[in-house]
């Protein structure tokens, strides 16, 4: 699967009720080294759909429109039976945030058997979890196995890109469509294309944070540049940004402050009027610039309290 | 030997592994030459369990290891500052919560170096560190009484005016606290509270606007007698005319000295 986030689980087997230790079928075929039970989740498969209600409509998706079944998810699932004279049951599922679309039961011997089924997975304008599941029974007890994933958001036009940037430069978070924004959300004394990143006409702006920020320039007095909002991950990279910056998030901005003066007042503003606290880098890394950001406990040293 | 006998031992093993794991390889981590690497170690440091953390930060290794990366970092810190260029940009932007990972180890790590031979240079280091003059940093070494002041009474003539406002936040924190015993790590002495309030109360009188809101916050901070006659009489004589750097701030110095008049008096 290729999730923007960048971050899957490994196929993980559980056993819920012991079977004893795991066993070992010596002299067996390559499933022998196997688990009783174990799953893999697949995107971009093309299989055929494993059920007349999963086929992709024929309408695709028109222009600047989310399309609306735009990805297949497999599923593979193993399962063997415990021990030689018995036969193990297996449910095998696909589900897309908690919600099954796609199973199959089967049976399986000592040897082992593998199922797969698949379903056309809606678009959405959100992330959404995927799951390969399978719980395999025989009359020594149960066992499951699972293999998780991420769907990412298709909104139809750049954003799609845009948090596809997340993942690969290694943002722990990932906006959805909704979370983008064309316009300033609230006051402020700079217009939208001073906040965004250059190369892209869309930007997370965190309203608080805006907010805070038109707060603190309104107590200064006088505006100073904003040198940086919002930025896309690649941006943030070509400026040397760290992957976690709270510029990727929407709720920073640097202004320029190259006088200590500016700097102090801007620090002093910051705590004033209706001014919520935000963390303020300390002057001492910050010889041009007040960087401030409302990501909640500050770094050590950054606080103003 | 029994399976469970293997399983035991194997928990065992882990828990030793456990114990061992901090000191050993977070401290070889904490030398790298590259920061990221660090950073990543130091954070792992932070985040440990109170039991580990406890184990690690006990070690020998990792205590002299953090106190000479404190002194080089502050040191690396200052060159890029007066060099104009910042730290965030001559190393990547996440160089400030890199340091600021260091600081938070540092402060664990002070109760437990304080009092040693090393003690009294790597509280100095954590004076000179990199902090705003409002942050918890201040409330934490101001702890430290007469120590942490004979610092700052050094470092309020420092070249660089930020560590000069930290140096008169301190010294107004340090007689502020002296009065809380149990936030004290130790005394403060008489002399030196005096003292304090006297390089206060002179500072008031500097022609840096910025050092001189420091001195009038750092005097209200202090809670004390002697500082609230200071700025009653400071209050009294006619506000200076506002130029140049004062524009910058929202209120007037004599609003200033009238917030930090109130502060003492609402400490009483």
């Amino acid at each position: 699967m290729n999730s923007v986030r960048g971050v899957r689980s490994k196929p993980t087997t559980v056993l819920l009720v012991a079977f004893g230790l795991v066993q070992c079928f010596a002299g067996s075929t390559a499933w022998a080294q196997s688990p009783l039970a174990s799953v893999t989740l697949v995107e971009g498969s093309q299989p055929e759909p494993s059920s007349a209600q999963d086929a992709k409509p024929a309408a695709g998706p028109s222009a600047g429109e989310p399309a609306t079944f735009s990805s297949v998810w497999g599923c593979d699932g193993f399962a063997a039976s415990s021990e030689p004279w018995l036969t193990a049951e297996a449910q095998l599922m696909l589900k897309v945030n908690n919600q099954v679309v796609a199973s199959q039961i089967f049976y399986a011997n000592v040897w082992g058997a593998v199922y797969s089924v698949s379903a056309w997975v809606e678009s959405s304008d959100d992330w959404r979890n995927v799951s390969c599941e399978i719980y395999v029974a025989d009359l020594n007890g149960s066992t499951s196995a699972g293999d998780y994933g991420e769907i990412p958001p298709e909104c139809g036009d750049e954003r799609t890109t845009l948090i596809a940037e997340y993942g690969t430069y290694g943002v722990s978070w990932a906006p959805g469509c909704y979370v983008f924004t064309q316009n300033v959300p609230t006051s402020s004394h700079y217009s939208f294309s001073s906040w965004r990143s250059p190369n892209y006409s869309w930007a997370v702006l965190k309203e608080y944070a805006v907010s805070n920020v038109y707060c603190v320039v309104s107590n200064h007095g006088s505006t100073p540049g904003l040198n940086s909002g919002y930025r896309s991950p690649s941006h943030n990279h070509s400026e040397g940004g760290a992957t976690n910056s709270r510029h990727v998030y929407g709720d920073a901005a640097d202004l320029s402050a190259s006088q200590a003066a500016v700097w102090d007042s801007l620090r002093a503003n910051a705590k004033s009027g209706a001014c919520s606290i935000g963390c303020v880098e300390p002057r001492s890394a910050t010889p041009s610039w007040f960087h401030v950001d409302y990501r909640g406990p500050c770094p050590a040293g950054w606080e103003l309290d | 030997m029994s399976l469970m006998t293997v399983a035991a031992g194997l928990i065992g093993a882990s828990a030793v592994f456990a114990t061992q794991l901090p000191a050993g390889s977070i401290t070889e981590e904490i030398r790298s030459e590259s920061w990221q690497v660090r950073s990543r170690a130091l954070t792992m440091l932070n985040n440990l369990p109170p039991g580990e953390k406890e184990t690690a930060f006990g070690d020998a290794g990792l205590q002299k290891t953090i106190s000479s990366l404190l002194a080089d970092e502050n040191e690396r810190i200052s060159v890029s500052f007066v060099t104009g260029v910042g730290v965030g940009r001559e190393y990547g932007e996440g160089y400030s919560e890199y340091y600021a990972e260091l600081l938070e180890a540092s402060l664990a790590l002070l109760p437990l170096v304080y009092g040693t031979d090393r003690g009294g240079e790597f509280l100095e280091a954590l004076v000179l560190g990199s902090y705003n003059p409002d942050s918890s940093v201040v409330t934490t070494l101001a702890g430290y009484g007469d120590d942490v002041a004979n610092v700052a009474f050094k470092m309020t003539t420092a070249p660089l005016i930020h560590q000069r406002w930290n140096a008169y936040e301190l010294l107004g924190a340090v007689v502020g606290q002296s009065g809380k015993k149990a936030q004290s790590k130790s005394s403060l002495s008489a002399a030196t509270r005096r003292q304090a309030i006297s390089v206060l109360s002179q500072a008031l009188q500097s022609d840096d606007v910025t050092i001189v809101r420091h001195a009038i916050h750092a005097l209200g901070e202090t809670g004390s007698d002697e500082a609230l006659t200071v700025l009653q009489a400071e209050l009294a004589k006619p506000d200076r005319p506002r130029s140049g750097d004062d524009l910058h701030y929202r209120t007037t110095r004599h609003e200033e000295l009238v917030k930090a008049v109130m502060r003492i008096q609402a400490k009483r």
